[in-house]
């Protein structure tokens, strides 16, 4: 049972991720795909992706600091 | 406004983006795709300055035709149709005086996005089974190595997870994005992150369990699992039972050279966490181990990648929902595979392939012993998944192109594929390419491998034209993407190459489609549509998937089950389970080195030319641990040496606090544009990566790159670089 559930869940989303990148001329259908991944994202957080614009990582490699030595010179 | 969805193909992560510009603008300003609920705003510099990239003055925009002599840089300008007659000209000399399988082509698939399976249509037709690509070290080959297993190349269901596991590769917002965008939204939903890495990177950091494993080990890590996994029983007792051969015999050889402490030892991680992460993947209510590339570069590769598919299979994860997905291809597309002709190939030919008996587990060899399966359960007898399967091996390719050996190979053709920096043993691809009748590039900008050619042909970007993206053939998702810009100069598509070259070879009944959207629109016809209304009906077309699709199918391997014990692989004379094997240090070689860490404004040996990106990462980098530089007398920023015993080549040295004593890392894919010699002799990994037979997988024949012996030492030789002023 546990595992019919997870299935039919799983098999749910993927129709609706499918329903959100079709392209829809009806624009009832365009608004309520425009809602399904407004709320797709919305379920992990107000702020759901701020990841993306936070990250500070060490393997962000970035040179610029070196802008004014003679890096690389020998 | 006017907006577009398009595809980039800087990488293979393929990110659907948003292209905008206003009324009146000529350049379109590129955003990731927010509305996308697979990965919302995907996006990398790269990707987001990729007009910078591609309009460019160093692009190439006309025919070029070699006048001197190779690599002296010396060129005339001549039109396509002057460059084509000639090729084709000089390919059926070759062919008449060698055979056909005297053309090998090495095709790097994400740089000319289109090419739709025209490569090896030409070559199949023509009867040379020497295609060879970088994904032969890269996803290609776990693609061909998951077959043996289970017969498809599964996806992680990052949706559903509980629990992922990173071998390695180290997501971010500027390379693996899409991963990187799956992965923190399934945290976010609590699912468990398990890290194998050799250094504490940022995603290590952050992981439930960090497994600092030693490099090369990543196999007998896996076996330590699957030891903890049977011992403790917390594999999936009724699929086993019902959907696995050979569990006593992986039993057997678990207990037999993978006891927990010999894996520690092996290791170098604790018995204790060694259990620990084996408990958590093993007990989540859904599990994934995605793809890395780093299990793709050892020694040990096909045990590693067979290790990986056996943990998948005896916890019960495959086509279950949160694990692994083996969805096929889309059944509403012809696939690749067919357009591909592979059943116009003899048999004899096939068994002519490079590398087909030495090292086979990608090649026509094994591909043929489960070709009936793969027509039973996918519909297609070779599936072409990420264009890796029943693919010429390269270190055997490269031989023979240079020394005759079985026989000569006299033309070579690089297409979007900067060959000679792509593989191991660089010296090797160079006299390989110099010992050739004919080499032709088909490139974007003039690269160290087109630099040693005779034509080079100028190709559209993933900008210039229209795409139709069936993943790889890997799953039942199809993508389109729009046209930005027009090619500049005479730039041209790469369909246009095979299509113009087949037609003055007398194979132009074959390729009858006048264009590329032609072509697409052929793709498209068991839908019913063609490529127009698809792309503005369609970003993406997700097929049904089925979960447990295998309950009514069988697995596509001989046996119709999930083969721990591989008899394909016993079929061809190899260990039919997973065994470890490495290389160790040396007192002249005291050091190991790994290639990789991808960096953030490149992807493989792009983008060297780009100010814009280049200016953030301006030479080629070690990471060295502190003391092991003070031990070695080196200081940070300054240039060293790192030899092993295929050569030499030169970087500045970073310290890294994470990076382990003992372990260095060299970058892959530099050189250097803005120098006359294009730096392509002295900073490549190509060159300290051996390809002798003790340093190549022995089912696979690809070569090692994490955790190759070497030395280190301060660079003696006096070098004064171009640097970022020659940058444009």
């Amino acid at each position: 049972m546990i595992e019919k559930l997870s299935v039919l869940k799983a098999e749910l989303m993927m129709k609706v991720a499918g329903f959100i990148l079709q392209k829809h001329t009806n624009p009832v259908l365009n608004a309520l795909a425009r809602s399904a991944a407004w709320m797709n994202q919305k379920r992990y957080g107000s702020d759901a992706l701020d990841f993306l614009e936070n990250e500070k990582s060490i393997d962000l490699l970035d040179d610029e600091k070196y802008e004014s030595t003679e890096q690389g010179k020998q | 406004m006017e907006t577009k969805h398009v595809l980039c193909a800087t990488c293979d992560i393929s990110c659907q983006l948003v292209a905008t510009r206003k009324k009146g603008d000529t350049s379109f300003t590129l955003s990731g795709d927010y509305d996308n609920p697979m990965a919302p705003g995907a996006i990398c510099a790269k990707g987001r300055l990729a007009e910078t990239t591609f309009n460019h003055p160093n692009r190439l925009l006309k025919p070029l035709k070699r006048v001197g002599a190779r690599g002296a840089g010396n060129w005339e300008e001549i039109s396509w149709e002057q460059a084509l007659d000639e090729i084709a000209e000089k390919l059926k000399a070759i062919v008449a005086k060698y055979g056909p399988e005297s053309l090998a082509v090495s095709s790097g698939p994400w740089n000319c996005s289109t090419e739709s399976g025209m490569t090896r249509r030409f070559m199949n037709l023509l009867g040379s089974p020497n295609y060879l690509s970088p994904v032969a070290l890269c996803l290609g080959n776990t693609a061909a190595v998951n077959r043996l297993t289970y017969g498809w190349m599964p996806l992680p269901d990052f949706e559903n997870t509980r629990c992922v596991v990173i071998m390695g590769h180290n997501t971010n917002t500027q390379s693996w994005v899409w991963e990187y965008i799956r992965l923190k939204l399934a945290e976010k939903r609590g699912a468990k992150l398990i890290v194998f890495d050799p250094r504490l990177s940022p995603q290590a950091e952050r992981a439930d369990v960090h497994l600092p494993l030693k490099p090369g080990t990543d196999v007998a890590m896996c076996m330590g699992w699957i030891n903890v996994i049977i011992s403790e029983e917390l594999y999936d007792k009724k699929f086993v039972a019902e959907w696995t051969l050979g569990f006593d015999a992986l039993r057997e050889r678990v207990e037999r050279d993978f006891s927990l402490e010999k894996v520690a030892e092996v290791t170098g991680v604790s018995e204790d966490l060694i259990r620990k992460a084996a408990r958590i993947y093993a007990k989540a209510n859904g599990a994934i181990i995605p793809w890395s590339p780093i299990t793709d570069q050892h020694v040990s590769s096909t045990s590693a990648i067979r290790a990986i598919s056996i943990l998948r299979a005896i916890t019960g994860n495959l086509d279950a929902p949160g694990g692994e997905m083996m969805m096929g291809s889309h059944s509403d597309v012809i696939p690749e595979s067919r357009l591909e002709l592979t059943e116009r190939l003899s048999e004899e030919q096939k068994k002519k392939q490079l590398g087909y008996d030495q090292y086979p587990a990608f090649t026509f060899k094994a591909a043929d012993l489960l070709r009936e399966h793969s027509e039973r359960v996918f519909g297609e007898a070779y599936p072409n998944l990420v264009k890796g399967t029943h693919m010429a091996v390269p270190s055997p390719t490269f031989r023979a192109m240079a020394y005759g050996d079985p026989y000569p190979v006299k033309a070579f053709f690089t297409i979007a594929n900067n060959t000679l920096m792509g593989y191991g043993n660089q010296h090797l691809i160079k006299k390989a390419m110099l010992n050739q009748d004919l080499n032709v590039c088909f490139e974007q900008f003039m690269t160290p491998t087109a630099n040693l050619c005779d034509y080079v042909l100028p190709g559209d970007s993933w900008m210039e034209r229209p795409n139709l993206m069936d993943t790889y053939s890997w799953a039942t998702m199809m993508m389109s993407s729009n046209q930005l810009y027009e090619p500049p100069g005479d730039c041209r598509n790469v369909y246009d190459f095979w299509h113009d070259l087949a037609h003055r070879m007398g194979l132009g009944e074959h390729f009858p489609w006048e264009t590329i959207t032609d072509l697409f629109d052929y793709r498209l016809s068991p839908m019913g549509m063609n490529f127009e209304t698809f792309k503005n009906k369609y970003k993406l077309k997700l097929e049904s998937y089925k979960y447990y699709r295998y309950r009514e199918t069988g697995f596509a391997t001989p046996s119709g089950k999930v083969e721990l014990y591989s008899s394909v692989l016993e079929a061809l004379g190899c260990d039919p389970l997973p065994y470890y094997r490495n290389i160790e240090v040396s007192e002249d070689y005291p050091l190991k080195l790994f290639v990789g860490l991808r960096e953030p404004q490149f992807f493989q040996s792009g983008q060297r030319h780009n100010r814009a990106l280049r200016k953030g990462n301006r030479f080629p980098r070690t990471f060295i641990h502190a003391n092991d530089a003070a031990r070695y007398g080196l200081k940070e920023g300054e240039w060293a040496t790192i030899e092993t015993v295929a050569g030499k080549i030169h970087m500045l040295v970073t310290f890294r606090e994470e990076i382990p004593e003992g372990l260095i890392r060299v970058p892959h894919g530099w050189w250097l544009p803005e120098e006359d010699d294009l730096g392509a002799f002295e900073h490549n990994d190509g060159i300290v990566i051996p390809d002798s037979d003790e340093y190549l997988d022995r089912e696979q024949g690809i070569p090692h790159l994490k955790g190759v012996p070497c030395k280190i030492y301060p660079r003696r030789e006096i070098r004064n670089y171009v640097g970022l002023e020659g940058v444009k």
